[in-house]
């Protein structure tokens, strides 16, 4: 048996909601809460499984790297099920659009199934170019789909191991949440699949590479290929650069057929994003001050006085 | 063909000189080039210090714009982010060239390389990581400073020739053209980082996992040496090539500058293999090399009044600071 499952807060349960509702009817679908009262049936607390330094990694991490940092935990525990085979993560924001069978039936020869970020080299685009992916992950997190075996277990047991204390969004020291460490993955552990097809985990980060389009009832990828998953956890904030992707993607309409399906605008919606952390909006005076301000410094270090 | 290569500065020839010699005698089908970030009619070398292998000089491989990569880089940054425009000169001018193999000039290749080339004949890429299991103490380097700096280490890499290698070098090249530098923050480690995307973005990726590769200090904790015969050996299969990066023959007690986790007390098993090496880099004459400065690279000032300088700065940074909403170490 498959059961796929999500990880977040009460907060973002709506999303939650979503995924689940995109998924085929009969499918096992969990929810693991990090924080926050809510009662459904298909949600599993954190403090019904067991994390031995729980309370440590509350007390270490804010909410968005605990519930990055859960996500091993989670997926030890619903793969230790009874009749439980296959476990599939996706991120919270994330919808189905094709047949999960796409997924599990490569779990047949794969223990550890990742998604690249990015599929050919970008050059220099509007989001920005490769080298802010290589302190952030060459491997998308919101996806991992897993096999029960020694194998999986022990990338499980390393992956939690690092995650209790080195989950911080920390990229100066070799930290972005769950995800960086994801590069380990197919050195370290055996069976490890990474699926290169453009119509799996597609999202903000990935569409200066993509457009999306329509087919009679159903989503393409690139015209040739059927959307199977898209994460909108990058396109719930509005930016400038975000939108003009969005726009020349062709993804305007699906991104906002998502929003109004979840009820939420795009500003209340509490997920993290790594394109906001990486680009704040700075207001014009504060960027010319600091651009003043560097320039006074560099003339003060490097003024010519030497020998 | 097979051509191996490196890359250095005069100050670094009796290294390259050593890898010659350990290729010479192990793989002597193998031509090895030394490309040489350097000019040797402007450093008056004498004539019997020139290495008795091939030498190519930087200004002889055509790159545009080579004095903005001089006048941007430093000796680190410069002598690895001319990697791929030598490999590029290879395959363009050098007709028999099937594979080129790049070794750091701090390596001393043991054992043929037949099974690379074999490899090579199935795979367009071959790369080592640097932890082939994981790490498991803190201490320095670990798992952390790798995803920082590049799983694969750039010591090592084979191509073979293909339109994939041959696309993946162009790429490269444009990257290392300005973006070869350390820059951890932004995600930048010399040419080393950019190679994560090999198997990610090309086809034919071979991540080589044998023990008897790349050894070195980052590998330390999942590797055991010992000597039979005249023959080194790890976990008890050969060692291939070892990396004696970061180890100085003025400091022979230090395996490297690089790392904290073991000493020769420790590690009696790594002392035939590091006491050759000290041997062989005192014969190739490191003493007389070292003392050479990089033509390409302009010494760089000292600043003097540097205390009066950050006292006359600290204002502004305090209020880049409150800007940037977080302290600036």
């Amino acid at each position: 048996m498959t059961c796929v499952f999500t990880v977040c807060t009460a907060q973002q349960y709506p999303f939650a909601q979503q995924l689940g509702n995109s998924l085929p009817v009969g499918v096992l679908f969990k929810i693991g809460l990090v924080k926050g009262n809510l009662k459904a049936e298909n949600t599993v607390a954190v403090e019904e499984i067991v994390i031995p330094d729980f309370d440590q990694m509350q007390a270490r991490y804010n909410d968005d790297a605990l519930v990055a940092a859960c996500k091993p935990f989670f997926a030890h525990y619903f793969l230790s099920q009874p009749g439980v085979e296959q476990v599939i993560y996706f991120d919270v924001t994330t919808q189905l659009f094709g047949d999960l069978q796409l997924i599990t039936t490569q779990l047949a020869t794969a223990d550890i199934i990742l998604t690249p970020q990015l599929r050919w080299p970008m050059g220099k685009v509007t989001y920005g170019d490769e080298k802010q992916f290589l302190n952030t992950g060459l491997y998308n997190a919101g996806f991992v789909a897993l096999q029960k075996s020694q194998n999986t277990l022990a990338f499980l047991e390393w992956w939690q191991a690092r995650l209790t204390d080195r989950a911080f969004f920390d990229l100066c020291h070799g930290m972005y949440h769950d995800q960086l460490w994801l590069n380990f993955v197919p050195v370290y552990f055996e069976k490890v699949k990474v699926v290169k097809n453009e119509g799996w985990n597609v999202g903000l980060h990935n569409l200066h590479e993509r457009v999306i389009g329509t087919k009679g009832e159903n989503w393409w990828v690139n015209n040739q290929t059927p959307l199977l998953f898209f994460n909108f956890r990058e396109c719930l904030y509005q930016s400038k650069n975000g939108t003009d992707i969005l726009q020349k993607s062709g993804t305007n309409q699906l991104v906002n057929s998502y929003l109004k399906s979840i009820k939420l605008d795009k500003s209340s919606a509490p997920v993290f994003s790594l394109y906001q952390q990486l680009n704040p909006v700075v207001a014009a005076w504060k960027r010319w001050l600091k651009q003043k301000l560097l320039y006074i410094i560099e003339q003060i270090n490097y003024f010519p006085i030497y020998h | 063909m097979t051509l191996a290569f490196t890359i250095c500065s005069i100050n670094y020839l009796a290294q390259a000189r050593t890898l010659g010699d350990s290729l010479r005698r192990t793989n002597p089908h193998i031509r090895f080039v030394i490309g040489l970030v350097d000019r040797l009619d402007k450093a008056n070398l004498p004539a019997d210090k020139y290495p008795d292998y091939e030498l190519l000089e930087l200004h002889q491989i055509g790159i545009n714009k080579l004095d903005e990569m001089c006048a941007h880089y430093n000796i680190t940054e410069l002598n690895t982010a001319v990697k791929p425009y030598f490999i590029r000169y290879f395959f363009e001018h050098i007709s028999q060239v099937t594979n080129v193999v790049y070794f750091d000039p701090d390596i001393i290749v043991y054992q043929e390389l037949n099974g690379l080339e074999q490899q090579l004949q199935q795979s367009d890429f071959v790369l080592t990581p640097h932890l082939i299991t994981p790490l498991n103490d803190q201490k320095t380097p670990n798992e952390l400073h790798h995803l920082n700096t590049g799983v694969y280490n750039l010591g090592f890499i084979a191509l073979h020739k293909s339109p994939q290698t041959v696309a993946f070098v162009k790429w490269w090249e444009q990257k290392l053209f300005d973006e070869c530098k350390i820059d951890l923050c932004n995600g930048l480690f010399v040419d080393q980082h950019w190679a994560d995307f090999i198997p990610v973005f090309w086809e034919n990726t071979h991540v080589e996992k044998h023990f008897g590769y790349n050894a070195a200090y980052w590998n330390l904790h999942e590797r055991t040496f010992s000597e039979r015969a005249g023959t080194h050996f790890v976990n008890e299969m050969p060692v291939v090539f070892f990396h004696y990066s970061g180890y100085d023959p003025q400091k022979p007690l230090l395996i490297s500058k690089y790392q904290d986790r073991f000493d020769f007390l420790q590690r009696p098993d790594l002392q035939p293999l590091f006491l050759f090496y000290h041997q062989e880099l005192t014969r190739n004459q490191n003493e007389y090399y070292r003392q050479f400065a990089c033509y390409y690279i302009k010494k760089e000032p000292v600043y003097k009044y540097q205390r009066l300088r950050k006292w006359l700065r600290s204002p502004f940074v305090k209020l880049l600071e409150k800007l940037n909403g977080m302290p600036k170490s």
